[in-house]
Formats: C-alpha cells, structure tokens, sequence
C-alpha cells in the first residue's frame, strides 16, 4: 500500500490514535483566581480591579489526548515489523476509541470590576474542536477484507465525527450575591468558520446463506449524512479559502448564540463549592455548504445467467451489460444527494463541579473589594469532576487536585485525573505575578512530555495578563 | 522586584520547549501491507427440463447449449498490481435423473478463452456437487483479460433409453462465488 508517509501520519495520527478528554482544563479551573478562570467558570470569584489580557498570548491552550494508542506504538523505530504493529493496533480499537483535538487561542481578553459586587469580563477567541471516532468494522473490512467472517455484520451507524473551528465574542458578569456565593454567567456570540460532521447514521452490510446462489449480501437501511461548511466545492472537491476562512471566524454568516454559568459557594470559610456549565447554544451554518446524503437498500446474490426457454437450441444471446445494470440497480436502490440546506451544530456543553477544603496558614483579603474579607490559606485540596456531551456519549473524567501557594503572589496545583482510559494523569500548573506582569503555564500528563511519542494524552495551556490590583 | 529569571515558570516552560519524541521512523509506514481477502457470490443460474427439450420435434436437447455473460472485469491496473489469488467456488445441485457435463470458461472481449477449468462430470440426483478451484494470477497472466464467462451444459446421453419429461418439475441448480485474495 504506497501512500504519502506523510499524510498518512498525519490522517493516522489524526483518525486513530484516538486521543481523548482533550478539553477537560482541569488545571485551570478554580486555579489561583486567574482571569482566565473565568472561561472555565463565569461564577468563579476574582480579587482584582481590572485585567488586560496580551493581545493574542492571554491564553493559549493545545490539547490531544489518546484513548487507546500512542504514536510509540506504531512508529517508535524497535525494529517490529510495521505491518505488525499496524495490526496489533487494530487489534486494540474499539468503535469506542476517538481521536478529540482542541485548540484555543484568546486573541482579546479583558475585564473590569464594576463595582464591589460585579467584574465584568469580556474577549475574543478562536476555537478549533474535532472528535472523530474509530469505525472499527469498516476499517477492519477494507484492511481483512470479508474472507475470514463473510458472515460478519459491517455497522455504518460507527461513523461518527464533528469537527468545528469558529470565533467567539463573549462577554460575562461574575456576581457576588452575598459572603457565601457568588454567581456568573457569560453570553457568547459564535460566528463558524469551518465545519464538518456525520452523526446519527445507520446501515448494515449483511452476508448470508443465500437460495439462489450461495450468499446473499444485504446492504440494509442506510442513512448516511454528512454535513460540511466552509470545506468542499459544488464537486466534493476540497476548497478551502485562505482569506474567508480566517474572515469568518469573526464575521460570518455562519452565526450562533451560546451561555455559560457558572457559581462559587463557600459552604464555611474552608470549604467551597463550584460549578459550572458551559457552551449551552449552537451554530447556524447557511454559507458553503455541501451536505450528502445517501439512502437506501439494496441486496446482491450474483449475476444470473438467463436464458430465453423458446429458443430450445442455444440460450439466446443476452445484450444487455449485467455489470451495468446491476451499477445502474444499485444506484436507484442507494442514491446519492448533495445539497446546501442550512443545519445547526450543537456545541459540546462542559460541565464541571468541584469541592475544595483550604487549610493551613490563613491570610486575610489582599484587597476590600471582597467584603466577607475572605480568609485565603496556603493549602487546598480537593476533587473536581468534568464532562462534555460528545456525538457517542457523555465522556467523564475525574480529578484530584492539591494547590499551594507559596506566596501571595505563586500559586502551585498538581492533579490526578483518572477516565476510563487513564489511570495516571499527573498534572502540574504555576500562576505567578510580578508586578502587574501575570503568567501562567499549565501541562498535563507531565511524566510523558519528556517523550510525547508515548502519550496517550498531551495537554499546554498558558497565557499573559497585565492585572491590576 | 522578584527577577523572572529565577522564577519556576521558566523552568516549566523550559521544560515544556525540551519536550520531544524519541526515536521516531514514520518512514515505516511505507513498510505496510495490506493482504484482503473478499469473498462474494458470482454467477448463478437454473434450469428447468423444458430447457433440455424441442417440443417441436420431440426430442431431448443433447448437444452443449452455452451462454456468455459479462463478468467482472479484471485489467484494472490495480487488480493487474494486486490480485494474487482467486478461489472460485461452484455448488451444483442436480436434480435431474439424468447425468450433466458443465464446462465453464473465461473469455476476452474477443471471445477467445483466458481461462478454461476442467468439466464438471455432475451425476443423476447429486444434490450437492461441490468443487473449487484455485486460479494463481502469476501463472495465468492471460485471466486478467477475462471481462466474460461463458457456461456449457450437455445434458448426458441416458444409459437407460428414458427421456427427460419436460412435465416434472426438476432443476439444475447452479450456484458460484469467488474468493479474491489481494496483497498491496
């Protein structure tokens, strides 16, 4: 099989390393009161007058993740057979396996406190979100071929992906509502760039033993839909326009709304409750698009010899193209359609929630705008839990998370976060500000940065503020 | 004023930028290969007595009646590239008091035959002849040319001196599929 070394990592890399819980920002959430928290968690509290992001450095954040594999296991230069490793990898994957890539890039972040009560925040930033998952029969058919299990069921229904890159505007008002809760929300206006998806598809390639031949293959109920914006040309071609792309992910008229809300609660002085939901809207996609959709049924026992019983002396000739017309019967039986009708996209919505106990050595509010004048202790532990609704199921993660501040001024987390494909998540992220220079960094899965080639999962985030106390 | 340069975050991000992958060969993927097997029903046909029978003049058809038919056609480049193997399966079920001889056959465009397999000697009631036959690509260049097949069927001279009464209802049930063993 002869194929560009380089696309296909890429695609490989992409479509079946299947990397995963790429957008659970536990590092960042509820972390040290940054500005950036406030993405996380609209509800969370801050201690600070006004911030200003760095134009394009405010927060940054690359994620990808694996479920299953990890680019070690097929491209680490051991010697084994590549054909073997290739298998060993099929082997392992599941139509449950994803590959989940996420980028966000603040290209303005700013906010101001309003009152004692009320900091507004506000921004702008590019997101780039894409969940794939395996189709494991189709894979393993194309590559096996049907002759080991000709009786094997092939499902369509395990295509599944959706990837979106698109602008969001936002703006939020982080509320204190008394000592012990706070309350925000933030309202977002999307504007969609580049979309592409395929969901709710059904459809099975069926074999049998047949009556008049000896199988019968069924290609049975398939819907099949796939809906692209910004991507493909009238042919299926792909066209993807430099100029408009980066243009729509800011003003398109591919537009959509969104909210986050979020809250904080301090159940005594040590213990505090928070939450939040995020992206609960949608994107309306009506510019470029291509959609198809295939339906249909068909089924397939061979080409049948005819004969023509008048003619007693030899089978009359057949003129017509059996090859053809079975083509021809096919297509009738599964057409094909392309059209532009417009088609909303769900965003992914986030969940999290967190218990926090804070202890050790106690100091008072650096600032009076806070006015329970709330203790802040130099220790603090507690759980966290996060979930995004994804086109299969709602994924889950959970995390255990120890923060320290080591000054007023340097705030340590570390995190174990555990799913169902890892089990040794390690974490770590620092906050510090000198002046009113603030910067952070954040990175996931820290014992594999050393050598990424065997992570399953990969996660950067950092970013510079200017706060003003 | 702490100094920035004496503090963590550098050596987080220092750490971060040294990040690397080890010992990586993606040139590796051009190594893969890929060995498909797909199996698929090919051609099938019945026929009845009425087939094997001049009503005109009364008498039983005994001399070789063939059909051709398109088949699949086989000079793709990549078919030429990457088929290695094909198995075809036959499954005849006669039920015919009466022995069959069935030839089957590949031919060109042309009709001149790129392939031939031995005749298929079917006995009276054999409800279930089976025979398969393997055709090796390498050493029969010339199937690849094949884009039809052609079938003979000779319904058997009787031993016995019965005719075949085109009345009853009895079939010649013929039934194949193909296994195509691919190396890319």
């Amino acid at each position: 099989m002869k194929m560009n070394s380089r696309t296909f990592v890429i695609v490989f890399w992409l479509l079946f390393s299947c990397f995963g819980y790429s957008q659970n920002k536990q590092l960042l959430y509820g972390f040290a009161e940054m500005p950036n928290t406030l993405l996380s968690n609209p509800g969370a509290e801050t201690n600070f007058k006004f911030h200003a992001g760095i134009p394009g450095l405010s927060g940054l954040s690359f994620n990808i993740g694996s479920s299953e594999a990890t680019i070690a296991d097929l491209f680490l230069n051991d010697k084994i057979d590549f054909t073997t490793k290739f298998k060993n990898l099929l082997g392992k994957l599941t139509e449950r396996d994803f590959v989940d890539f996420n980028t966000k890039i603040e290209i303005l972040n700013g906010g101001f406190r309003l009152n004692k009560k009320m900091y507004i925040s506000f921004g702008l930033y590019q997101e780039i979100d894409f969940i794939g998952y395996f189709p494991d029969d189709i894979v393993n058919s194309l590559y096996y071929g049907n002759g080991n299990n000709v009786y094997k069921t092939i499902h369509f229904s395990e295509i599944k992906y959706k990837g979106d890159a698109l602008g969001v505007l936002h703006a939020g008002i982080s509320y204190k509502v008394n000592k012990k809760l706070n309350i925000g929300g933030r309202f977002k206006l999307y504007s969609g760039s580049l979309h592409l998806s395929s969901n709710n598809n059904s459809g099975t390639i069926t074999t049998v033993n047949g009556d008049t031949n000896i199988y019968k293959h069924y290609l049975s109920n398939l819907n099949l839909n796939f809906y692209s914006s910004g991507l493909l040309d009238e042919n299926n071609n792909l066209n993807i326009d430099a100029t408009e792309t980066i243009g729509n992910f800011f003003l398109s008229k591919n537009i959509g709304v969104g909210i986050d809300v979020g809250f904080t609660y301090h159940y005594t002085p040590q213990i505090e409750f928070t939450g939040s939901v995020l992206d609960i809207g949608f994107v309306s996609y009506t510019k470029n698009i291509n959609n198809t959709s295939i339906i249909g049924s068909h089924q397939f026992d061979g080409v049948e010899v005819l004969f023509d019983e008048t003619n007693t002396d030899y089978w009359s000739p057949i003129n017509k193209d059996y090859l053809e017309e079975l083509y021809n019967e096919a297509k009738a039986n599964v057409p094909s359609e392309t059209n532009t009708n417009s088609f909303v996209s769900w965003r992914p919505i986030k969940f999290n929630g967190a218990v926090k106990y804070s202890y050790g050595r106690a100091r008072s509010s650096k600032e009076c705008y806070d006015e329970t004048y709330k203790e802040y202790y130099s220790n603090s532990v507690g759980v966290q839990l996060y979930a995004i609704t994804r086109p299969l199921s709602t994924q889950v993660a959970a995390t255990l998370f120890f923060e320290k501040s080591i000054s007023e001024k340097f705030h340590a987390k570390l995190t174990y976060t555990a799913n169902d494909y890892s089990m040794s998540n390690i974490g770590v992220g620092v906050s510090t500000q000198v002046g009113i220079f603030h910067m952070y960094g954040l990175v996931d899965n820290i014992f594999n940065m050393t050598n990424l080639a065997k992570a399953k999962s990969a996660s950067v985030q950092f970013g510079f503020n200017l706060i003003f106390d | 004023m702490k100094s920035i340069r004496k503090n963590p975050i550098i050596l987080l991000f220092v750490c971060l930028l040294s990040s690397c992958i080890h010992n990586l060969d993606f040139n590796q993927v051009e190594d893969l290969t890929a060995e498909p097997v797909f199996k698929s029903s090919l051609v099938y046909f019945t026929l009845n007595q009425i087939t094997f029978f001049d009503r005109i003049n009364s008498l039983e058809i005994v001399t070789p009646i063939s059909q051709n038919s398109k088949f699949l056609s086989l000079n793709s480049s990549f078919v030429r590239n990457n088929l290695v193997k094909v198995q075809l399966d036959f499954e005849i079920n006669n039920q015919f008091d009466r022995d069959f001889n069935v030839t089957f056959q590949f031919l060109d465009d042309n009709d001149a035959i790129t392939h031939s397999l031995q005749t298929f000697n079917i006995d009276a009631n054999n409800l279930k002849y089976l025979h398969n036959e393997e055709i090796m690509v390498a050493n029969n260049q010339l199937f690849l040319s094949s884009t039809k097949i052609k079938v003979l069927v000779q319904l058997a001279p009787s031993t016995s001196g019965s005719v075949i009464d085109p009345n009853i209802e009895k079939n010649l049930v013929f039934k194949t599929a193909g296994t195509f063993f691919l190396k890319t």
